[in-house]
């Protein structure tokens, strides 16, 4: 529970960083926001969730067994992230991912990923 | 999960009963230890081992790796010397270079030959590279391997590096095809013994503890008058048979899961030692002459 708060503390500072970064930057870049998936009682929280092109999503693993992340398609595959572990995947190509966890692939978690974010 | 459910259900598993198949009935049936001697006399005489999750540091086995050397010493004591050992997956919990070095220098105490075969932790993030790269048995190909001994041909199987849509394990076409050229000169009278990480029956769908394309093997099966599939994967005995075939999940030598269904999810059972010690173990298999098949659980309390 402790580590959780503080990873949410943390997830919270970086979002606050990246927003000032982003809004610092002259020629209108992509904002990078980080957005989280929390993986806790054998579950991807959210299983479903979108995205815009080149933003990063933070893979945390609440749980007490380890899990991994990896996508049907082999674009992406994360390695085994034991309890309080986190992997980060940033998304450049439109499209709907599925990935599951290889450990326990009726794991199954989407992500889809649209334009820039104007 | 509640202990009493695992209990219960350790009770109709029967770890530590020697278990017979009868041909006759398609059934397994336990039998006194004494019973068995009196039987014809084996013609393949082998061990199973599985899940030793070396690297595993959680309440359900501390010590994991303590509790496989313990199934090693005790293989190594066995009064009738096996032919050779197979580990039936999850050699390692998280695929880590320093576990498979672990387990590789405890496996090499045993003092006969050993196959293996990769569970879904021994091949994280890599395919199975380092898994091949440090137990591939020469003749491997498409993860399938197969060898004979008395008589009997054996073959493992790799079921665990690619998952179908409903998140079961997956053969695949070419090792299925693959095991059908190996499968095609053996006449029907010959012994089969088919080694998975994964149940190629289905022990729990809805848990991935199940093999999309098991069928295909089954339907190559059914001409044999012995067939055998040995599994692990999922922490406990459990059995069924099909036609002729027969087929038998192994224990852990690390700690037990849940049985199918009981509780939210299958995360590590945690018991006291003792009831633990007794959940864990490996087997010995015995194919007698007159093609009986018997399995003897040895749990490590
Ligand atoms: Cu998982």
């Amino acid at each position: 529970m402790v580590s959780s708060l503080k990873y949410l503390s943390n997830v919270f500072l970086s979002l606050g960083f990246l927003s000032l970064a982003t809004a610092t930057i002259p020629n209108g870049q992509a904002a990078q926001t980080l957005t989280s998936v929390n993986i806790d009682h054998f579950k991807f929280m959210p299983g479903v969730l979108q995205v815009h092109t080149g933003q990063t999503v933070n893979f945390f693993n609440k749980d007490g067994d380890p899990h991994t992340i990896a996508s049907q398609d082999g674009s992406f595959e994360s390695p085994a992230l034991d309890t309080g572990d986190s992997w980060k995947h940033t998304f450049t190509k439109l499209g709907t991912y599925t990935y599951i966890c290889t450990l326990h692939p009726f794991m199954q978690g989407n992500i889809t990923v649209t334009g820039e974010k104007q | 999960m509640k202990r009493g459910h695992f209990l219960r259900h350790m009770a109709w598993t029967g770890l530590g009963v020697l278990w017979t198949f009868d041909a006759g009935a398609g059934l397994f049936r336990p039998r006194s230890v004494g019973e068995a001697a009196a039987a014809s006399l084996p013609g393949l005489n082998f061990v199973q081992i599985s899940d030793s999750h070396i690297g595993f540091h959680k309440p359900a086995n501390e010590q994991v790796d303590v509790t496989f050397q313990a199934a090693i010493n005790a293989i190594n004591a066995l009064k009738v010397p096996p032919a050779f050992v197979v580990h039936t997956g999850d050699l390692t919990h998280l695929s880590k270079p320093a576990e498979f070095d672990q387990v590789k220098q405890l496996l090499s105490g045993l003092k006969v030959p050993l196959y293996t075969l990769p569970g879904e932790h021994d091949v994280i993030g890599d395919r199975g590279k380092l898994f091949n790269d440090l137990f591939a048995g020469k003749d491997r190909r498409e993860g399938m391997q197969s060898w004979d001994h008395s008589g009997v041909h054996c073959v493992s199987l790799t079921n665990v590096l690619d998952f179908a849509a409903t998140g079961q394990g997956q053969i695949g076409q070419p090792q299925l095809d693959l095991l059908a050229k190996d499968l095609a000169p053996l006449s029907n009278e010959t012994p089969v013994v088919i080694f998975s990480h994964i149940p190629l029956f289905d022990a729990y769908p809805k848990w991935g503890w199940a093999t999309s394309d098991a069928k295909q093997v089954n339907t190559l099966l059914s001409r044999f008058a012995s067939a055998t599939v040995l599994s692990g994967h999922i922490h406990q005995v459990l059995q069924r048979t099909e036609g002729r075939i027969q087929f038998a999940t192994a224990t852990s030598t690390a700690f037990p899961l849940p049985a199918p269904g009981v509780g939210e999810q299958p995360s590590p059972v945690v018991l006291p030692e003792k009831e633990r010690r007794a959940a864990t173990g490996f087997r010995s298999i015995s194919l007698m002459s007159d093609r009986q098949l018997k399995l003897e659980e040895h749990p490590l309390g």
